[in-house]
């Protein structure tokens, strides 16, 4: 026996819980190497009592009740559940001597397993909440067998120093052990001694914590130990941050089914209200000895809370569980050969026939902006030099998105409109979902962000007023930036059709928004920031410069000023949707391994912010701001989660930002129930559409909205709106290029305002305008009610008149006529007065309010213009050229 | 670094679309029901015309240089349309040879002209006179009826418009707001009318005043007022009121005799009143000053029959009531002063007639006035008006139908007649440019 094992003279403790276990732990004690000096079972109850009398070794209630007389240096608390090689004791007392620790403990292994490690003591949270070091089955390599310094010892095995002991005031009887422990390495490490852990000293433990006791009761201790020790300071922040983090995560367990969670916290409380009387006393004592600042408890915590941790990972481990079931089964499937990825496609598809079910039934709800097309090969006509029927008729091309609207109908019909928004959505999602991919994200953060972007809080924004444009745009932009990230490819080929898929891609995104013409250089600029490389900036510029001409006649005929659309919206996202994005992006950039995404959606969200509240004149300018807005907002979030998964630093940011996102995801599940991608219809240009068609008598009369303050105004274009049919298709929202009967018919309508006249409705039928919408008490319901020739209904949605008579837009002797796009037909009559602006289509003189036609045929065709139907056929074949080499170029077909 | 470059651009972005201002809202457009809005107004609403076997209505309009008309009188189930011309200065009278009793009419101008008319009744015993509406309005006021002793009063609503319509009427009596039976709620058919004679739980009444809810604009309303001898009086209806913030009438007659003028707040709030009189000597300004209660009217009696000028910070309604031994009158007030006025129905009856001419500046006004017959007008003759008085003329003409008033400053004009044979009539002149 060395000299220093000769010279020490041991009690050992045995904590007994079960009085049947006690024979094994006295004989456990009986055969260590340093044989105690006495043997003291610790346990209430007669049952302890009595087998201690039974085995000749001492009882006492309490650890306190010991009898340490001068010759006793140490003790040695051991639980009766746990077993200890013999030399454990011979360990502990002679390294912990030569240590000069107050405390040390002994290595924890698994009863059940011994090459598993259980504990070798460790850190605690700030809260005094032990945080284990080890993983779980991890296994004893000898990773661990040096003599270190914890912030806690494990309760199966430890020895105090006698004087440690009786200077500190002893174990703290009312705690459970393991709070026991805890409590008394701060104390003896606040006194300037030490608590360590001597790993050549191994118990075996079936359990880590002490049984018997509920768990709330170490909590409670632990809560007790924290108002022991620590500085008044130090509390005034602790306990108000404890009181936090325990309310968020006792709620949490609630969440996931575990109430019992609060029912602890409350009796953890209530436990030390109840024994809040001997605190005063205990604080008394530990100051006296103190001999260092909280700091040297800092010295061994982790930062945050480590219950709070724990039910995230829990919550983690839920959400995370079907998607990596969905990755192993994706894994399976791809490695399996053909059908890759057919698990994220079921998703996909499942979610996109929801979001869109609504519109596949009866279309994209109405508003200004989303009107049907009945005749797209007419808006072709139109588009290329035709007679543009909006309104009162103009010369000039309809809006480019037209065209593409109108192209998909050629290929789908009349349902065009319904089946092009429900496709653009398939395939933006699709896009989007590749874009994530190619930034690096993993496939499920790829897809949410795809959701996010498509049926999140911007689509909601931009509802009907952001229209087909919104949607097309927002379809075609994920697949221009993809293109623009992703390689160039081998071979002149592949890099062909590299750059005639992004020029299809810009083409198509330019002929939705016209100004996105310069969205692929933006965009490539940033890339040139994220990637370092400049390649992405020569695809740009070549794209770009390719794309133009399919947007022919429309740069042909209108001013740079008229190119940017008629006025626009103001953005004004709510707190709820700006502040969580925000936030996202900047924990993401900060926390992010995956930063790239992050990036480019905050580049991409916050200049379509500014773009959506109107920097840059024009809807078109707008719109644009909303789908970089959109596809930016789903990229932040699909780069935050993607960083949740993943361990690295600054976890807590990255779990922080995946929470804030989640918070995107209300207007996803909207958008699923109501089937609409979120948008809802415009009742205001509802009403006036409807009620047009619902009184239409066959002829062909207009309506017209008055531009003061009824609701549908806002979202039409022009300060009042004439609507120049019954049936309200999409390239009618464009007002064209307008004329002297326009003007004077607005003329009209200010000087009806200021000075009202008895029978108005003869005037309006002048210009072929039957119902006249408007608000109660505004200067037009002023004006019309109670007038001799017209008729006021109030609606839900404002005032209608309708003039007593027909007011077909054009009429001869013989009968009304219809001006139609391709041809005015009627009862042949020498003149036909026609409410339309004069143009050069058709062949008719100037007259007031309107142009007079010769009718003796009973028939007219417009006249086209040649200049812009080459440029529309120029701008189709070249289309078709580059999209056939797009095809050309895939590497699949190479 | 990147990630600081990208954050400085996001955080640049976002700040500077924080900075950028929303758009305007935009302005509510002021609202604002036209009463007089211009006075070239060449419609004429005429409710009270009728004609039966011992009632004769004539329906005359000043003519100033030419004027052509189309009149719909609408009967019970038919419009019996009159297109009458004048190319030259003078009178005109619209007859649609009917005799079946009390039959509304529309007079309609061709572009540009104006059509100032307005009803003279006559019968033994009767004469009554009252102009034609020029505007319809949302609200009205009407009045003075009674119904004590053997009184009797007649509402009348004529909605010359395509579209039926709905009224409903508020009733003021000397006991304040009343709201009469079978008022609450009246339809008007389309280019018809209904008449609702004052019955039940609005008898005996003193003095009656109506406001009348129009929301559509649509119907003119009238009152047609018996008292205890055998004379009748009627009167349309005029806008409440068009400003919120006050409220000013004029009544340059009141008939030559006993004058009551009835005031109405049909405001929640009390409404400060003053009352101007203005005699031929010169004008007591505030004569009268009261603080009228909310829903409620008062009435105050004027012998000698001064002219008139209500002045009020509220919307408030007035209608005089004038008796004198050859019968009984009433007239609503006149919300403007301008510079040219035709005064339609003096020489009807073929009687003494007295031109009033109100002038409530300081400075004397010289004004013109011209008789208008059927055959052209006479020349003018120029009076001076005193300032703050009111001038009177007597005006001895035979089958004149309208009078031509035109002043160098604003003023207001009234007639009134008194048959011997007994019969009271009274009216106010309609601006003109």
């Amino acid at each position: 026996m060395p000299d220093d094992q000769a010279s020490s003279n041991v009690i050992a403790a045995v904590l007994v819980e079960d009085p049947d276990r006690l024979d094994d732990a006295v004989l456990m004690v009986r055969l260590q190497s340093l044989e105690p000096s006495s043997i003291v079972a610790v346990g209430r109850g007669s049952g302890v009592r009595e087998a201690a009398a039974r085995l000749d070794v001492g009882w006492v209630a309490g650890a306190d009740d010991l009898d340490l007389n001068d010759e006793v240096t140490h003790l040695w608390f051991v639980r009766d559940d746990c077993e200890a090689r013999p030399d454990a004791l011979a360990a502990l007392v002679t390294e912990g001597d030569r240590v000069e620790a107050s405390a040390s403990g002994s290595k924890v292994l698994d009863d059940a397993d011994r090459d598993h490690l259980l504990s070798i003591g460790g850190a605690t949270d700030v809260f005094c909440t032990p945080v284990p070091l080890l993983t779980e089955d991890e296994l004893d390599q000898g990773q661990y067998d040096v003599i270190r310094d914890v912030a806690y010892i494990p309760s199966q095995s430890v020895v105090i120093r006698r004087d440690a002991f009786r200077g500190l005031g002893g174990l703290d009887r009312l705690m459970a052990p393991d709070a026991a422990g805890i409590d008394f390495s701060q104390r003896a490490r606040l006194a300037g001694g030490r608590v360590v852990i001597v790993p050549s000293s191994e118990v075996f433990s079936e359990e880590l914590y002490a049984a018997g006791l509920p768990p709330w009761r170490e909590e409670a201790g632990e809560l007790r130990a924290m108002l022991k020790s620590y500085s008044w300071v130090s509390l005034l922040w602790v306990l108000p941050l404890w009181v936090l983090t325990e309310i968020v995560t006792v709620l949490g367990w609630a969440v996931m089914g575990r109430p019992r969670a609060a029912a602890d916290f409350v009796k953890s409380i209530a436990w030390n209200a109840k024994h809040a009387g001997s605190l005063g006393r205990e604080r008394r004592r530990v100051s006296a000895a103190r001999q260092a600042g909280d700091e040297e408890l800092f010295r061994f915590q982790t930062s945050g809370s480590h219950r709070f941790a724990t039910w995230w990972s829990a919550l983690v481990a839920v959400v995370r569980r079907p998607v990596e079931r969905g990755e192993e089964a994706i894994g399976r499937v791809e490695a399996g050969g053909p059908g890759q990825g057919i698990l994220v496609w079921l998703v996909l598809l499942t979610a996109w026939f929801l979001a869109t079910r609504g519109i596949l039934a009866t279309g994209l709800p109405l508003g200004a902006w989303t009107g049907g097309l009945a005749d797209p090969g007419g808006v072709l006509a139109t588009w290329a030099g035709g007679w543009n029927p909006a309104s009162m008729g103009s010369d000039g091309p309809p809006h480019p998105a037209s065209a593409l609207l109108a192209v998909v109908g050629v290929g789908l019909g009349p349902s065009a409109a319904t089946w092009g928004v429900a496709l653009a959505v398939l395939v933006g999602i699709i896009g989007a979902e590749r874009l994530g991919r190619t930034l690096g994200l993993g496939r499920w953060p790829a897809l949410a962000g795809a959701a996010i972007a498509f049926l999140g809080p911007v689509v909601a924004a931009a509802g009907t007023d952001g229209g087909y444009q919104f949607v097309f745009a927002l379809a075609a932009l994920p697949w221009v930036v993809h293109h623009l990230d992703s390689e160039i490819g081998k071979g002149w080929r592949e890099r062909l059709g590299r750059v005639s898929r992004l020029t299809v891609g810009t083409a198509v995104l330019a002929m939705a928004v016209p100004v996105a013409l310069a969205v692929p250089i933006a965009v490539a600029l940033v890339l040139v920031i994220i990637r370092g490389r400049l390649v992405p900036l020569a695809l740009a510029v070549v794209a770009s410069a390719l794309a133009m001409p399919a947007l022919g006649p429309w740069l042909l005929w209108y001013s740079p000023e008229r190119l940017l659309g008629p006025d626009g919206g103001f953005w004004d996202p709510a707190p709820w949707i700006a502040v969580p994005l925000v936030a996202l992006g900047a924990l993401t950039l900060v926390a992010g391994e995956r930063w790239q995404a992050a990036a480019l959606g905050a580049v991409a969200g916050t200049a379509g912010f500014v773009l959506a509240r109107g920097i840059a004149p024009g809807r078109d300018a707008w719109v644009l701001g909303l789908v970089l807005a959109s596809l930016g907002s789903g990229l932040l979030l699909a780069g935050a989660l993607d960083r949740a998964g993943r361990p690295g630093r600054m976890r807590l940011a990255g779990v922080l930002a995946s929470v804030l996102g989640l918070a995107l995801f209300v207007p996803v599940v909207l958008a699923l129930a109501d089937g609409t991608i979120g948008i809802d219809q415009d009742e205001g240009v509802a009403e006036v559409v409807d009620y047009l068609a619902a009184r239409s008598i066959g002829l062909q009369e207009r309506g017209y909205v008055d531009g003061a303050d009824h609701p549908g105004s806002a979202s039409l274009e022009g300060p009042g709106r004439v609507l120049d049919a019954a049936d309200w298709t999409f390239d009618r929202a464009w007002l064209g290029s307008g004329g002297s009967t326009e003007a004077a018919f607005h003329a009209f309508i200010a000087e009806l305002e200021a000075t009202p006249i008895s029978r108005p409705g003869a005037e309006l039928r002048e210009f072929g305008v039957r119902w006249v919408h408007t608000t109660p008490g505004s200067p037009l319901d002023v004006a019309l009610s109670g007038r001799l020739d017209i008729f006021r209904l109030v609606t839900p949605e404002g005032v209608v008149f309708e003039t007593v008579d027909p007011a077909p837009v054009a009429g001869g002797a013989a009968g009304p006529w219809v001006v139609g796009r391709e041809e005015a037909s009627g009862p042949p009559s020498d003149v036909v007065a026609a409410a339309i602006n004069p143009t050069d289509r058709w062949a008719g003189a100037e007259q007031e309010n309107g142009v007079a036609l010769a009718g003796g045929a009973g028939r007219l065709e417009p006249a086209a213009d040649d200049v812009l139907r080459l440029a529309a056929l120029a701008a189709a074949a070249w289309f078709a050229i580059v999209s056939g080499l797009a095809l050309w170029g895939r590497r699949s077909f190479s | 670094m990147r990630q600081a470059i990208i954050l400085i651009m996001a955080g640049a972005l976002i700040g500077l679309g924080l900075l950028l201002p929303p758009p305007d809202d935009p302005v509510a457009p002021e609202v604002v029901v036209p009463v007089y809005p211009g006075t070239a107004t060449g419609v004429a609403f005429c409710p009270t015309w009728t004609t039966d076997e011992v009632t004769t209505s004539v329906l005359a309009f000043g003519v100033l240089d030419e004027l052509e008309l189309t009149v719909a009188f609408h009967a019970d189930d038919e419009a019996v349309i009159v297109d009458v011309a004048k190319s030259s200065i003078g009178t005109l009278v619209a007859d649609p040879g009917l005799a079946q009793g009390p039959v509304p009419a529309l007079a309609e101008a061709g572009a540009g002209q104006q059509a100032p008319g307005g009803v003279v009744t006559t019968a033994a015993g009767v004469l009554a006179a009252s102009e034609c509406a020029r505007w319809p309005a949302n609200r009205w006021v009407v009045g003075v009826g009674g119904t004590v002793a053997e009184e009797t009063t007649t509402l009348l609503f004529h909605n010359p418009t395509a579209q039926a319509a709905t009224v409903s009427v508020e009733a003021y009596s000397e006991q304040g707001l009343e709201v009469g039976e079978g008022l609450g709620s009246i339809t008007v058919p389309p280019r018809g009318s209904v008449r609702r004679e004052l019955t039940g739980d609005l008898r005996l009444r003193d003095r009656l005043v109506f406001l009348v809810d129009d929301p559509i604009g649509a119907v003119v309303p009238a009152l047609q007022h018996t008292g205890a001898g055998t004379d009748v009086a009627m009167t349309v209806g005029v806008p409440e009121s068009t400003d919120p913030d006050r409220s000013e009438w004029f009544f340059p007659t009141t008939g030559g005799g006993s004058a009551e003028l009835v005031l109405v707040n049909s405001e929640s709030f009390d409404v400060a009143v003053e009352i101007d009189v203005f005699t031929a000597d010169g004008a007591d300004i505030g004569a009268e000053a009261i603080l009228l209660p909310a829903r409620t009217s008062e009435s105050f009696v004027f012998d000698g029959g001064p002219a008139l000028r209500v002045r009020a910070d509220a919307p408030v309604g007035a209608a005089v009531r004038s008796e004198r031994d050859a019968g009984l009158a009433i007239a609503m007030g006149v919300p403007t002063e301008v510079g040219r006025w035709v005064v339609v129905g003096p020489g009807l009856d073929g009687g003494l007639a007295i031109l009033d001419i109100l002038n409530t500046g300081p400075d004397p006004v010289p004004v013109t006035y011209r008789i208008l017959g059927p055959g052209g007008a006479t020349s003018g003759r120029t009076v001076i008006v005193p300032g703050s008085a009111r001038l009177s003329q007597e005006l001895q003409i035979e089958n004149a139908t309208a009078v031509l008033v035109e002043a160098e400053d604003p003023v207001t004009v009234g007639w009134w007649s008194a048959r011997v044979g007994g019969g009271l009539g009274m009216g106010q002149g309609i601006p003109v440019d």
